[in-house]
């Protein structure tokens, strides 16, 4: 039987939640409602023992605060360089967090180097593998293209 | 005064460690920062540090095959390498031990987690 989106949404929550936490302190409660306004996001792929792709979607002002928390800096003191990094970090903390959860503890898994992208997020919660969770009265999203994750 | 060299592509990442052994008590050490495994091999190569800290997964040279090159290199082959990954299981962290690596930590690192495995080289 294929996995759902639904069925990896608790593990998905608990990699997030566990990923903020511990890089910036902050806790991340469960959400239904995509991001608005300029959102930033990365893609990383999934490169073995599945095919598959996960992409991670912020609105600046929140990865600003992310940011500011991680760094340790005032949010005036953040460089383009420095949001970039912490989106790409994150989504590569997050996706090993997550597959050390849902992959049996003897297989190997493989993830490519995180990607920026541009325009708009390229999923929505219509979508099958797509999260939206809440942090600091913020959304966030995660999602996949699932061709992969459907598999395990 | 000790040298560590960190090895990771993200700045964020790189910054993130380095805080925490701030945090632990290593923030006299000098602390470099490599952007990928080619750069940590050469900086290490010029100026042999007392531990090496590593991401695996980078560009121009992945962490385990500079791993492989610190392990095989008559100068630093006695060179401890902290791995830290995202991506890790048991099996992987087996065969970078059996690699030579001092040990294995999965990201997100904490101050705590450091002082486990680097315990003997803070007193030293």
């Amino acid at each position: 039987m294929s996995k759902t989106g639904t069925d990896l949404a608790p593990d998905v929550f608990r990699a997030v939640g566990e990923s903020i936490e511990n890089m910036a302190f902050m806790e991340v409660t469960h959400g239904t409602e995509a991001p608005t306004g300029e959102v930033s996001w990365a893609s990383i792929s999934i490169d073995d023992p599945i095919r598959d792709r996960l992409y991670l979607g912020i609105p600046l002002p929140l990865l600003r605060q992310l940011t500011g928390s991680v760094f340790g800096l005032d949010e005036a003191e953040l460089t383009e360089q420095m949001l970039r990094d912490t989106l790409a970090e994150l989504l590569n903390t997050l996706g090993g967090v997550l597959f050390t959860r849902i992959l049996p503890p003897q297989v190997t898994y493989q993830l490519g180097l995180p990607e920026h992208g541009t325009g708009p997020f390229p999923k929505t919660p219509a979508d099958d593998f797509c999260w939206c969770m809440q942090l600091e009265d913020a959304a966030l999203i995660l999602a996949a293209d699932g061709n992969g994750l459907a598999t395990l | 005064m000790k040298k560590i060299i960190i090895a990771d592509d993200s700045g964020m990442a790189r910054m993130f460690i380095r805080r925490c052994l701030q945090i632990i008590g290593l923030g006299d050490t000098d602390i470099r920062e490599a952007t990928d495994g080619r750069e940590a091999l050469e900086m290490a190569k010029d100026d042999p540090p007392n531990l090496l800290i590593t991401d695996l997964n980078m560009p121009n040279l992945d962490g385990e095959s500079l791993l492989k090159r610190v392990k095989s290199s008559p100068k630093l082959c006695d060179l401890p390498v902290l791995v830290i990954t995202s991506a890790g299981n048991p099996a992987r962290e087996q065969a970078l031990k059996e690699m030579g690596a001092l040990g294995v930590l999965h990201k997100p690192v904490s101050p705590a987690m450091l002082v486990e495995i680097l315990g003997d080289f803070i007193e030293s």
